[in-house]
């Protein structure tokens, strides 16, 4: 009897599952639609420029050209990983009902959609910031990184991040899909309070008090970390690794805890 | 061999446990070929699913060392959104083929299937006749010990069902096959050995005739 195919070992059969898996995310996104290469690209550059425009018209009296850049790259190094967390976060939570049907090959296990769309996330949003990097060099923007690991380890942490909240989203919307829905809405206001567009010595200028209460959010302080590790002027002083390392790594026991209790389940609800 | 160990298996429903399986142990010598009969609801599939490690006893352990393919039923196993081609190759990937093995099993299918152009179109335009094609001419590109058949022998055209026939009697020389379905002369044809899910019991016949005419008992 050929016994070639029980005999892969584990390791082998993950990476074929994910590779696999990654693929086919990478070209469902180029295929299935022109909108979805177009808005890959587009949303977060669309975002940019409305943004760079408020902020060249609100301060219009001492408008100049570096300010305007500096703004531009500060904006970038912003929103991009934003963009990454958002786009992990509402592909994970519909990751298992969505790849319900091929859950019939057992070496598919439901983690594993979710580990392919983590890793086809990073890989768009690599994409964009190289795109991004071709503008700046086509338009002679002079780009000074002040601290590059920083900044790639900033990026790297936000993932993890994105990946535990992920999971445990799509854990919870398996019972209820309503969940789906809220996050939905829920990334407009997290996209103005998590200091894409500001930073917090600005708000902490004007009020220390609004400052402290924005820092209950862990996303401000990843926000905080990539631009202090991007710009010369700005300092990572608000960064407290603490209170990111907790909301990393209680909701990533929290969800990886429930998963092993209801893999079994998610595999084989039909 | 495939060896049930107290397997109990039972799906929660308004009014209690539903039973399926109840406390069976159990030993499937190797090498038959296996038809499984049952009425409706009596778990025939579950009990697939549970063979292909896809659905999980409440209690109790299967336990074997051979290899099973996905369970072939009609619905399932496929990305709608990618062509017939595309998910043909998705499964090479996912039992880490390697490219030019991936090639040799599209053209095969390809050609099994006899789709034409719709083996480049979306699955999701497929008719579930046409997508049986695809899965079957799929597992049978597999080397599996086993292969597990839910009813998907009984769709498609008549021309078409008399070609996985064949095709399916050439692989058993090879490897065997584990099938689900209601059509006593399908498995007379393929099987040899017979197992009767009934009553949350499972009832194993050497002879695959024996078990039709149990099953016909049970009918009355």
């Amino acid at each position: 009897m050929n016994s070639k195919l029980k005999k892969r070992k584990s390791v082998k059969i993950f990476k074929s599952v994910i590779f696999a898996l990654f693929l086919r995310e990478v070209k469902a996104r180029f295929t299935s639609s022109q909108a979805g290469v177009f808005w890959t690209f587009f949303q977060p550059f669309i975002t940019i420029f409305i943004f760079v425009y408020i902020h060249a018209i609100t301060r219009s009296s001492e408008i100049n050209a570096n300010a305007t850049i500096e703004y531009s790259i500060f904006l970038t190094a912003g929103i991009i990983p934003f963009f990454l967390f958002k786009s992990i976060l509402l592909r994970s939570v519909g990751a298992f009902s969505a790849n319900r049907a091929i859950f019939i090959y057992k070496q598919i296990k439901p983690i594993d959609t979710i580990f392919a769309r983590v890793v086809s996330e990073y890989f768009f949003s690599s994409a964009i910031l190289i795109f991004f990097l071709l503008i700046a060099y086509f338009l002679n923007y002079d780009i000074k990184i002040k601290n590059l690991p920083m900044f790639a380890f900033a990026y790297l942490w936000l993932i993890i991040f994105a990946f535990a909240w992920g999971l445990l989203l799509a854990i919870i919307n398996s019972f209820y899909d309503w969940i789906k829905k809220l996050l939905d809405f829920s990334f407009l206001p997290l996209l103005l309070l998590s200091g894409v567009f500001f930073s917090l010595q600005t708000v902490a200028d004007i009020s220390p008090s609004i400052a402290k209460l924005l820092l209950y959010n862990p996303l401000i302080h990843f926000m905080e970390l990539i631009h202090g590790s991007v710009s010369y002027s700005l300092d990572t002083k608000y960064v407290d690794y603490n209170y990111m390392l907790f909301w990393t790594f209680i909701p990533m026991g929290i969800s990886l805890w429930l998963y092993i209790k209801i893999e079994k389940r998610i595999i084989s609800s039909r | 061999m495939i060896e049930l160990k107290n397997v109990t298996k039972f799906y929660k429903t308004k009014k209690g446990k539903k039973f399926i399986l109840k406390d069976v142990s159990f030993t499937i010598p190797p090498k038959v070929n296996i038809g499984i009969l049952g009425r409706n609801g009596a778990g025939k599939s579950t009990f697939m699913r549970m063979l292909g490690g896809i659905d999980f006893p409440n209690q109790g352990t299967i336990v074997s060392d051979n290899s099973f393919s996905w369970p072939l039923a009609l619905s399932g196993g496929f990305i709608g959104n990618m062509t017939g081609r595309d998910n043909v190759k998705f499964v090479c990937r996912l039992y880490s083929k390697t490219d030019e093995e991936t090639k040799e099993i599209v053209n095969k299918v390809e050609e099994f299937c006899e789709l034409g152009e719709y083996f480049d179109m979306p699955i999701k335009k497929y008719s579930s006749g046409m997508k049986s094609r695809v899965s079957f001419g799929l597992s049978l590109s597999f080397d599996f010990d086993y292969i597990l058949i839910d009813e998907t022998l009984a769709v498609g055209d008549k021309k078409f069902r008399e070609k996985s026939k064949e095709a399916l009697k050439k692989k058993i020389e090879k490897c065997n096959i584990i099938l689900v379905s209601h059509q006593m002369k399908t498995l007379k044809d393929m099987c040899d050995v017979g197992i009767l899910l009934h009553n949350n019991k499972l009832t194993y016949f050497e002879d695959i005739k024996d078990a039709i005419d149990a099953y016909n008992e049970i009918n009355k």
